[in-house]
């Protein structure tokens, strides 16, 4: 029934097109809502997320590959050598596509479960790289930790390249395709975890931005020096931070080695997963979900434009059109900073349901947001919520 | 059964509701601290 | 015939183009108080300079030196009118000015790539990784660039210790940048003064730029390549010192070359593929220790020095 939707738009290719944007819009959304709990609420420059990215893509391929091998040993069926690096990328293909696919071919359940292994692991590898993102974020401020974060993105991007055993080296590396058995094509599958995935962390990230907690993060990124006096630890919540977003941002480097069933360091470029985000981010403004929201709307949207229309730029422009897109990126990027710093939608006040500052401020007014009718309930995440305290007049 | 088309739908689906639901409760939220503000 | 092994001209050539890079970030820091990332896309900008003139209007590398100094200045000026300087009277803070800076990059590192594309198809020469060694003179059976780089480096020093020790411009520019408000106050023109500065790192820079290819393989990227390495340097010296970062731009190059060369010989080939991390150690291992570079640990000396001597 694919050729239905087909002869219902112009092209079949469309639909490619559609699925294709479905998941990098996914995607997108995943890294830049991260990045804007990261910088947007806990002030945290964080251009050092290709490194979040790149543990995901690698869970992938150094963990649950072997693993699968393991298993498909296991279930009898026999691979060729791939102890030795060059037998791990040369027999890399025989080993993914002919054994350990039809392995997996009648077996969904396994086929999901080592999705959710790989959602797992990467979660925990990207909490210990946020761990490790946040040891200088504690000793050093703005601009010096923008230096050192993208130079640890450079530098993984290095490891991954020259260590064979993780992602295969120059060559990169199939991964076991987890939706074998499904009877369609694999790209709407993924496309469509990764949209809901999306969603959902859209609306985890909402909710922590609306509850007390992100109160608490908007305090930190106005005055730190106030909420330190106060008696919270500053240090122990940006950590906090940096490893629960670190860790939301892996599992989109798994869902793109999974579309791809291949992974390659060069897949992880700064420029890419680092630039595109921040300029989402400048677009919609930061701090502001739903402006991020839109900022990855338009910005996948003007890519992937400019992609499939190619052929009607090649007249006018003469050059390939990666250039083409780094030019609208960084002039892009100067544009909103100068015209728009602020973005396209305007950041409002924290809203915390059943909180009235004004009156707060006017009279003696007994606060249980608990009551309150509207707009997502908030769920003190972590080990410094303030959902137990009361406010009367405090900040 | 065709589960391609299925998926392809429920993408769909997701791209119409996502907006849809950030725009109403951006709304929501934002008419709500207008009222409180009113009622100063 | 040479008695000084390649590896160490190599390293040497290097260091002193790294030296130069990092004095100009240096300058650009002092001056603007962010770190520039776009610093070594200017040299990316000299090197092509360098092949134009070489490769189009055949005119030796060394005449296109000053040629290179010039448009880099030009080019550096521009970009500081029309980003750097809106941005900063619309009050952006640091980051927003370095984020710019960034986007800078991406700009220019994508036109340098057009600019290539389009020598390979206009005059059909392969701009995309070329090397300008057989341009070069030899000098006792050396390479001519090797005694030049060194000397321009030594050079540069020399000028800008009397530029910015001796002559009213120099105190005024280390005025504004120690307190632009205070220079305003005292009757200083900061804006030329802002403009000059520009002139000189980005000149500079492209200098350096111009140079590279003369020992080196270059492509479009190779100046943004660098900026690890430039950052390195002068975060070594102590972000906010000149003479700091002349140290530290010249310990950064020398120990790029001459450790991964040593531990190729040690470990094995392997190493080399690691090249690139060895700056980036240096800068973590800077930040995390001593911000302030060998500059912190020089003044941290001469405290304690004071210290016991009372």
């Amino acid at each position: 029934m694919l050729d239905l939707i087909g002869s219902l738009v112009a092209q079949d290719t469309t639909t490619r097109l559609i699925i294709d944007v479905a998941l990098y819009f996914g995607l997108f959304v995943i890294v830049a809502m991260a990045l804007n709990f990261q910088y947007g609420n806990a002030g945290v420059p964080n251009f050092g997320c290709a490194v979040q990215v790149i543990v995901g893509g690698f869970t992938v391929s150094a963990i649950t590959t072997r693993l699968t091998f393991a298993l498909v040993q296991q279930g009898g069926m026999v691979l060729k050598p791939y102890s030795s690096d060059f037998d791990w990328v040369y027999n890399n293909f025989y080993n993914v596509d002919v054994i350990a696919n039809s392995y997996i071919r009648d077996k969904p359940f396994l086929g999901i479960s080592l999705l959710l292994f790989s959602f797992a692991v990467a979660l925990v590898l990207g909490a210990v790289m946020g761990w490790l993102i946040s040891v200088p974020a504690i000793r050093l401020r703005a601009t010096y930790l923008m230096i050192t974060l993208i130079t640890m993105a450079d530098a993984s991007q290095i490891v991954g390249r020259n260590i064979v055993g993780i992602s295969g080296g120059t060559l990169g590396m199939f991964v076991p395709n987890v939706f074998e058995w499904y009877p369609g094509d694999r790209g709407v599958i993924t496309a469509v975890i990764t949209l809901a995935i999306g969603l959902i962390s859209f609306f985890i990230f909402r909710t922590m931005l609306n509850s007390p907690y992100g109160r608490l993060m908007r305090a930190i990124r106005e005055n730190e020096i106030t909420v330190g006096s106060v008696g919270k630890n500053v240090t122990g919540i940006r950590r906090n931070i940096l490893m629960f977003a670190s860790g939301i941002t892996a599992l989109s480097g798994v869902l793109l080695s999974f579309y791809f069933s291949y992974v390659i360091e060069a897949n992880f470029q700064r420029a890419f997963w680092t630039y595109w985000p921040w300029l989402m981010l400048m677009v919609g403004g930061p701090g502001n979900n739903a402006g991020t929201f839109l900022g990855c709307a338009l910005v996948t949207l003007m890519r992937r434009v400019i992609i499939q229309y190619k052929w009607v730029l090649d007249v006018y422009i003469f050059f390939p059109i990666a250039y083409l897109e780094d030019i609208l990126l960084g002039t892009l990027l100067i544009v909103f900073l100068i015209f728009r710093p602020s973005g396209l939608i305007p950041e409002k006040l924290l809203y915390i349901p059943g909180v009235n500052y004004g009156k707060m401020v006017r009279e003696e007014v007994k606060v249980d947001w608990r009551s309150a009718p509207k707009a997502g309930e908030g769920k003190g995440k972590g080990r410094f919520s303030l959902r137990r305290k009361k406010k009367e007049g405090e900040t | 059964m065709d589960y391609d088309t299925i998926l392809f739908w429920i993408m769909i689906a997701l791209w119409v509701i996502m907006p849809t639901f950030i725009v109403i409760e951006e709304i929501r939220e934002r008419r709500s601290i207008a009222r409180d503000r009113r009622s100063e | 015939m040479s008695f000084i092994p390649a590896i160490w001209m190599s390293a040497i050539v290097y260091a002193s183009e790294i030296a130069i890079l990092s004095i100009g970030f240096t300058l650009t820091y002092l001056t603007a108080k962010i770190p520039n990332f776009a610093h070594g896309t200017y040299a990316g900008i000299g090197i092509y300079v360098g092949f134009t003139l070489t490769k189009l209007y055949h005119i030796s590398p060394y005449v296109g030196f000053p040629v290179s100094f010039v448009l880099g200045g030009l080019a550096s000026i521009l970009i500081y009118l029309l980003v750097i300087n809106v941005l900063a009277r619309l009050g952006g803070g640091g980051i927003v000015l370095t984020i710019a800076t960034l986007a800078i990059q991406i700009f220019m590192t994508a036109a340098i790539y057009i600019y290539a594309y389009y020598l390979n198809r206009a005059f059909s020469t392969y701009a995309m990784g070329f090397m300008l060694k057989e341009e070069d003179f030899k000098l006792g059976g050396y390479q001519g660039i090797f005694p030049v780089s060194f000397a321009i480096c030594i050079v540069t020093v020399i000028i800008l210790h009397f530029l910015l020790k001796k002559t009213k411009m120099g105190v005024a520019m280390r005025a504004t940048s120690e307190d632009l408000e205070l220079s305003s106050v005292l009757g200083i023109n900061t804006n030329r003064i802002q403009i000059f500065s520009w002139f000189l790192t980005g000149g500079l820079a492209c200098l350096a730029g111009a140079m590279i290819p003369m020992w080196f393989m270059s492509n479009p990227s190779t100046g943004a390549a660098m900026i690890t390495s430039i950052m390195a340097g002068s975060l070594l010296g102590g972000l906010e010192n000149i003479y700091g970062a002349i140290i530290g731009g010249f310990g950064v190059g020398l120990s790029e070359i001459l450790v991964t060369a040593g531990l190729q010989q040690t470990v094995g080939a392997w190493v080399g593929e690691w090249r690139p991390l060895v700056p980036m150690l240096i800068l973590v291992a800077v930040l995390l220790l001593e911000p302030r570079g060998l500059n912190g640990v020089y003044e941290r000396i001469k405290a304690s020095r004071q210290k016991s001597v009372k």
